[in-house]
């Protein structure tokens, strides 16, 4: 695991969904240093959390907001690692077509489509062509757990360099 | 009389007649042009045997063309031949100090008697006469020079034909081998023939298995060079093919004949296919034209057009057919109008699902936060410290006085209670995102069981109220568009609709009115909703500050399929449209251009039903 933060870009229509990922990536406080000494002290055992993954966040609420968000960090030589792309958001294009837009300019990134129904079906998925280890799916409602869980199998996937055809 | 009879009768057989004639007139010009001495040559052009003769290569020669062909490249000549179904092969030979031509020699032997051929060597305005012949399976080839010239020939083992063109003379040579005698004979003593003969060489002779030939002559004005002429061998029998040439010069005459005589017969033929064709359009475009009127008024949209069943069986039937057809379209826009309607519940569907999953998006998220920071509070830490202090309960003075642990205790207790609040207070904060987020899905749920009741067609609304249900349902999709919305209600008592219907249209126009503002500044996104009653009757008006509508693309506001959003699907208001028509209402649409905002008007019916359902339960 890469030592700095990965680098995540949201893209949702919804800014209530913006902080679901705020609050689903910034974890629990971690108990104050001085508590987790007294901790240490009293109980011969500190309460702290094990160590998480460094995250830090950046947010679009359109398709093309994303995608140009994603081209400026790239040519920045600081891409976004992994992209969660809502799949409904007008006026638009649809979160299918900014992943389409996100894979081809970046071939490093991961993308997980959000979708809140069935409106995406396996010819979709099939459509992404050879790209298609390169993405992952989330349905809406999603929880913390599954957020995290898929996040962590698309960041470790690029580290590796599996799932796509990216330079390697 | 059936129709297919008729276009027999007067289509099929005047054309099948006039192939007939035009094919028997076409051979007869041929043989006549044959008949006037114009002679055909199988060879090949030189200008593609030229460029590959150094290599003489066996390969690569047409086979489909059985020929000769030979030229003289420097101090080699060579020829070449083919025949269908037969090996490729070449021979050649050497050309001696003094010009003239070494014998050359087979390169592949044949193995089956062949018919005797004949090449030429075009080398300089000389030529050179190579032929062979097939004895025993073994093959003799000869070269020689002649003079000036051209030389062609086909022949079969007991006949040769070697013609050469000099001027206007033809020189005919003989190579005729009926019992043994030499057989090349020598071109200088051939008999000098006028380029017309009695009775020249037989046509049928110069065979090609090819459709398509090329040959050329030798003449004064292409400066004795050869010159090209292309043409096609036509299919006379099994076993007799006509070449028909369209040359340059001496064979000109014959190819005159034949496009003089053909374009007549052509000419005589297609007028009278055209005559019996007018024939049949007389008798039977008439009735076809009407049908083809009535037609075209479906396609205008009138369902009501029909055709009388007169005249023929055939027609009757076409007419019968075409009623049904109507009929049958008729009830299908009923079915599409009513299907269009399902799609449009079917979206409403989709995105209540989609703005339910929203809202359970962040109550999921919420819940997990509560659930996290409550685990993560430590109140077994407090729990733990009690116990501390328990153990230590006979001492305490000294233990917190003395024991490190003890003395850290109290501070510990306090800021863990600090610490606690806090949590508590983020665990207050996320409780409030989960109650505001069961509220919205509850406003979504109610406002779909509202619409759910579709079985009461026609209930007794109250406009107002169901305006305003639909502007809460909208705005609970759309927390974040930042519009103002407006609305006043100055319409009559409750009226007899299809509330559920109207419901749907007066959503679809406030969807449309947020996307339609989404992309006005911040603060200039407005929509007024407004329901009144005039001479027409109830109506609600829906109007936006947003893009508006171009002019040119008003006509096209209604129509199935059309959108102006990147990802619209075009039957909202198409399906809000047939709703109000359905109804016995109207949507309207105006607007004063691009970026001028729109209306949209709908017009309730004007009188209730007499018979008015009752109303369904909530």
């Amino acid at each position: 695991m890469s030592s700095e933060a990965s680098r995540v870009l949201v893209i949702d229509d919804n800014v209530a969904i913006h902080g679901d990922f705020q609050k689903i990536f910034a974890g629990p406080p971690g108990p104050e240093p001085w508590l987790a000494d007294a901790e240490e002290l009293l109980f011969g055992c500190s309460g702290s959390e094990p160590p998480r993954r460094a995250i830090s966040l950046a947010f679009a609420a359109q398709g093309s907001a994303g995608v140009d968000l994603a081209a400026a960090a790239l040519a920045g030589g600081a891409p976004y690692a992994l992209a969660f792309v809502d799949m409904r958001m007008p006026p638009g294009f649809d979160g299918l077509e900014a992943t389409r837009r996100l894979l081809r300019q970046d071939p490093d990134i991961r993308v997980v489509i959000c979708t809140a129904h069935a409106e995406l079906g396996t010819s979709d998925f099939a459509a992404l062509g050879r790209d298609r280890g390169r993405v992952g799916f989330l349905r809406k409602p999603f929880d913390a757990l599954e957020v995290e869980q898929i996040a962590e199998v698309m960041l470790s996937s690029r580290e590796l360099g599996t799932g796509g055809h990216q330079r390697g | 009389m059936k129709l297919n009879r008729r276009l027999l009768l007067y289509v099929w057989v005047p054309l099948a007649v006039a192939l007939v004639v035009l094919a028997a007139l076409t051979r007869a010009v041929l043989l006549h042009s044959a008949a006037v001495g114009t002679r055909f040559w199988l060879t090949g052009a030189a200008e593609r045997v030229l460029p590959r003769l150094n290599a003489l290569e066996s390969s690569g020669f047409p086979a489909e063309l059985a020929s000769v062909e030979a030229t003289v490249a420097g101090p080699t000549w060579g020829a070449e031949r083919s025949w269908p179904d037969g090996p490729r092969e070449a021979v050649w030979g050497v050309r001696g100090a003094d010009g003239s031509l070494v014998a050359g020699w087979d390169c592949v032997p044949s193995g089956k008697l062949l018919a005797g051929e004949a090449g030429y060597a075009d080398c300089g305005g000389r030529a050179a006469l190579v032929s062979e012949r097939s004895v025993d399976g073994a093959t003799l080839t000869v070269g020689r020079w002649i003079d000036q010239g051209y030389v062609d020939a086909v022949a079969d083992v007991v006949q040769a034909e070697a013609m050469v063109l000099d001027g206007e003379r033809v020189i005919l040579s003989s190579m005729e081998d009926a019992d043994g005698s030499p057989y090349l004979p020598d071109l200088a003593a051939g008999a000098e023939m006028p380029f017309r003969p009695e009775g020249g060489p037989a046509f049928g002779k110069f065979v090609a298995s090819g459709a398509a030939y090329r040959g050329y002559y030798n003449g004064e004005e292409a400066g004795n060079r050869a010159l090209a002429c292309y043409g096609l061998s036509l299919p006379l029998g099994p076993d007799s093919w006509m070449l028909i040439a369209v040359p340059e010069s001496i064979l000109q005459l014959g190819a005159i004949y034949s496009t003089r005589a053909v374009t007549a017969a052509m000419g005589v033929t297609l007028a009278g296919v055209a005559l019996s064709a007018w024939f049949f359009a007389r008798r039977v475009s008439g009735p076809l034209g009407r049908l083809a009127d009535q037609a075209r008024k479906v396609g205008g949209g009138d369902l009501n057009a029909r055709i009388e069943a007169a005249g023929d069986a055939e027609l009757s039937e076409l007419a019968r057919a075409f009623n049904a057809m109507v009929d049958a379209l008729k009830q299908g826009r009923s079915d599409l109008a009513e299907a269009s309607r399902m799609a449009g519940r079917a979206e409403v569907a989709t995105g209540v699902l989609h703005n339910v999953g929203n809202v359970l998006n962040s109550v999921n998220v919420a819940a997990d936060m509560v659930r996290t920071a409550i685990t993560a509070m430590g109140t077994d830490r407090l729990v733990q410290a009690a116990n501390l202090l328990a153990e230590h309960v006979d001492d305490l003075p000294r233990f917190v006085a003395e024991d490190p642990r003890g003395r850290a205790i109290p501070t510990y207790l306090v800021q863990a209670s600090m610490r606690l609040a806090t949590d508590r207070d983020r665990v207050l904060g996320e409780v409030a995102v989960l109650k505001l987020g069961v509220e919205r899905i509850k406003a979504i749920v109610a406002t779909q069981q509202s619409q759910a009741r579709r079985l009461a067609h026609r209930e007794a609304a109250d406009l107002s109220r169901l305006v305003d249900e639909a502007l809460r349902t909208v705005a609970a999709e759309r927390v974040d568009a930042g519009v103002a919305i407006r609305a006043e209600h100055a319409a009559g008592p409750a009226i007899t609709v299809d509330a559920s219907l109207v419901a749907d249209i007066v959503l679809n126009l406030v969807r449309n009115a947020y996307d339609a503002v989404a992309d006005q500044p911040a603060g200039t996104r407005e929509i007024w909703v407004r329901t009144f009653e005039d001479a027409e009757g109830s109506k609600i008006e829906v109007v936006d500050s947003g893009v508006g509508i171009a002019s040119e693309k008003m006509s096209r506001m209604f129509q199935f399929g059309h959108t102006t959003k990147a990802d619209g699907h075009g039957f909202g208001l198409h399906m809000s449209a047939l709703a109000a028509q359905g109804m016995g209402g109207a949507l309207a649409c105006h607007s004063d251009g691009a970026g001028k905002g729109a209306r949209f008007t709908l017009q309730l019916p004007a009188s209730p039903p007499t018979n008015p359902l009752p109303r369904g339960e909530p």
